[in-house]
């Protein structure tokens, strides 16, 4: 059995224990992880948490980043269809019937049946470099809600009638996403500077691939990613030998291929994992004798297979989208920056937090400005927050054209963009009143020049470096993303925390 | 990980800065420009303003 303390929380703990002025009678509760590695190379990691209900997660790495040609597009369909209702139209868009995603040991009113009675949350989501399957339930619906990921996972009958609700879902949902410039904006930014592969895939599915979407392309999606060698469970509110004997009972057919890719030497050595991999004495009370307990004790202690990640495919380039009759016009400037294991993530997350930026908007004669609430590129939410950051006092409150301007990073495990965009009021035509975007683009490029060629103030700096401790710490009150934190960072040592604050998700 | 962030210190944003968009770093910026015109000769304005421009 392994014991790994999260490196979050122990500096975590560590931070608020030197610098506590107070002294505390309680002990610190240490918040342990444990992970074991089943025969079939599947991982289960828990954190032993106290409250009153349970997250559980399937964390899988496969995403828009791994697909090819002929998959293209599935990682959207695997997000949309699992745990989700889907609705079958006639031709005029009157709902005829809907249905949950059966499967070959539930139908789908047995799916639904089954999703009612959990009475929690369930969802599968997708990114570009991973796929997850998430529960929050009370705890004694955790055997319902990993049957229920694995039936999902393993089992998925794909019936063509789903597939097709699906596809006419997809459309819609693609259109819409094609009419809001900051949800597509950011999609085309990753497809120019990745060479348009890899990273640069698209989370959605690309319109003319929707109708190739079939049960095969599903298939040959999940055989490639759904190996146990891929995946990670990852539990907070149970104890860990109750996690590992489910892992066992419901993820057991699953057959490690037994072509686990070499883990490269990038990732050991920067890995955060391995070197808190502690041995810990076994508990003295087992509590059943079941196959499982030969999987919590294992006399041998192999190290988990972490599937190689392909090298990022950065390239940078340009891309103009006409649009002549948009109210806004967008700017976006990006650079690649250095991906999750470099130690030099955490200096570009603070850059990020010190340029900071949000929305804005004129509040009658005061032209006051406002940080828009819960934008996705700005880090700090609520209104009036963040305002001291630079693109606020440097650029938001001198250009009253520039509606919208924000720093934005995207962090992945080998690579991550960072750069700063502005939407813009346009120049009426013939009239240059310093909005064109030739006219935006020098206020964006001097914050980056000034980073480059001036000294920050003390103040200025720990303002953004508190900014950001401070918002990972809000996040990870959640379980579930302290769940999710944990899965992904067993899976591929990602800490994702880290890249949901830092793309302010 | 807060340890890490409280290394930060002015020196390591200047040398992250050269690193991944100073000029002599060899990085290359992406534009992505949408809305009534483009943003014209880019490049210029990268270098003008001491930054990589990729070219």
């Amino acid at each position: 059995m392994r014991k790994v303390c999260s490196p979050f929380f122990r500096h975590v703990r560590n931070s608020v224990r030197h610098g506590a002025q107070r002294s505390y009678s309680i002990k610190s509760t240490e918040p342990t992880v444990k992970i074991t590695t089943l025969p079939n190379n599947i991982r289960v990691a828990t954190e032993a948490t106290l409250g009153h209900f349970s997250s559980v997660g399937l964390y899988i790495d496969g995403g828009s980043r791994y697909e090819w040609s002929e998959i293209s597009g599935v990682s959207h369909f695997f997000d949309r269809m699992a745990f989700k209702v889907c609705f079958l139209y006639d031709e005029l868009r009157v709902i005829l019937n809907w249905m949950y995603q059966s499967t070959r040991t539930r139908t789908n009113e047995e799916m639904s049946t089954a999703l009612h009675s959990l009475g929690g949350q369930i969802m599968c989501s997708s990114s570009r470099e991973s796929i997850m399957y998430q529960s929050s339930h009370f705890h004694q619906a955790t055997p319902l809600a990993l049957s229920l990921i694995s039936d999902t996972v393993l089992d998925p009958s794909f019936h063509p009638e789903e597939i097709e609700a699906q596809r006419d879902a997809a459309f819609y949902e693609v259109r819409e996403i094609q009419n809001k410039p900051d949800m597509v904006l950011p999609e085309i930014l990753h497809y120019v500077a990745y060479g348009e592969k890899g990273l640069g895939n698209s989370l959605l599915c690309p319109e003319d691939r929707i109708y190739h979407i079939d049960k095969c392309a599903l298939r040959k999606g999940m055989k490639e990613w759904y190996r146990p060698e891929r995946m990670v469970i990852a539990g907070a509110g149970m104890q860990h030998e109750e996690l590992v004997e489910l892992t066992d009972r419901y993820f057991s057919p699953l057959k490690s291929t037994g072509t686990t890719p070499s883990v490269s030497s990038r990732t050991i050595a920067n890995s955060s994992i391995p070197t808190h991999l502690l041995n810990t004495p076994a508990p003295s009370v087992a509590k059943s004798l079941t196959r499982a307990a030969s999987y919590l004790f294992p006399k041998v202690i192999s190290s988990p297979a972490i599937p190689k990640s392909p090298t990022s495919t950065y390239t940078g380039g340009h891309r103009f989208v006409h649009d002549p009759q948009a109210e806004l016009n967008h700017l976006y400037v990006a650079y690649e920056g250095v991906g999750i294991h470099d130690d030099d993530i955490y200096t570009i997350a603070v850059m990020q937090v010190l340029l900071g930026g949000g929305g804005s908007f004129s509040a009658g004669a005061s032209r006051q400005r406002y940080n828009s609430y819960g934008s996705y590129t700005t880090l700090i939410g609520g209104p009036g927050k963040g305002m001291y950051s630079r693109l606020y006092t440097h650029i938001l409150n001198y250009y009253p054209q520039i509606d919208h301007c924000a720093s934005f990073h995207h962090i992945y495990s080998d690579s991550s963009l960072f750069g700063l965009f502005a939407s813009y009021v346009p120049a009426a035509s013939g009239l240059k009143n310093g909005n064109t975007p030739g006219q935006i683009l020098p206020h964006l490029v001097h914050q980056l020049s000034l980073l480059l060629y001036t000294t920050i103030s003390p103040t200025e700096l720990n303002r953004a470096k508190n900014q950001l401790k401070s918002s990972l710490m809000m996040a990870l009150e959640s379980r579930t993303v302290a769940v999710e934190d944990l899965g992904r960072q067993v899976g591929r040592c990602l800490s994702h925390q880290h890249l949901k604050i830092i793309n302010g998700g | 990980m807060t340890q890490k962030i409280d290394q930060v210190d002015s020196s390591a944003i200047h040398r992250v800065a050269v690193r991944i968009f100073g000029p002599e770093s060899g990085s290359k910026p992406t534009l992505v420009c949408m809305g009534h015109e483009d943003a014209g000769d880019f490049h210029e304005v990268f270098s003008k303003y001491g930054l990589a421009a990729g070219r």
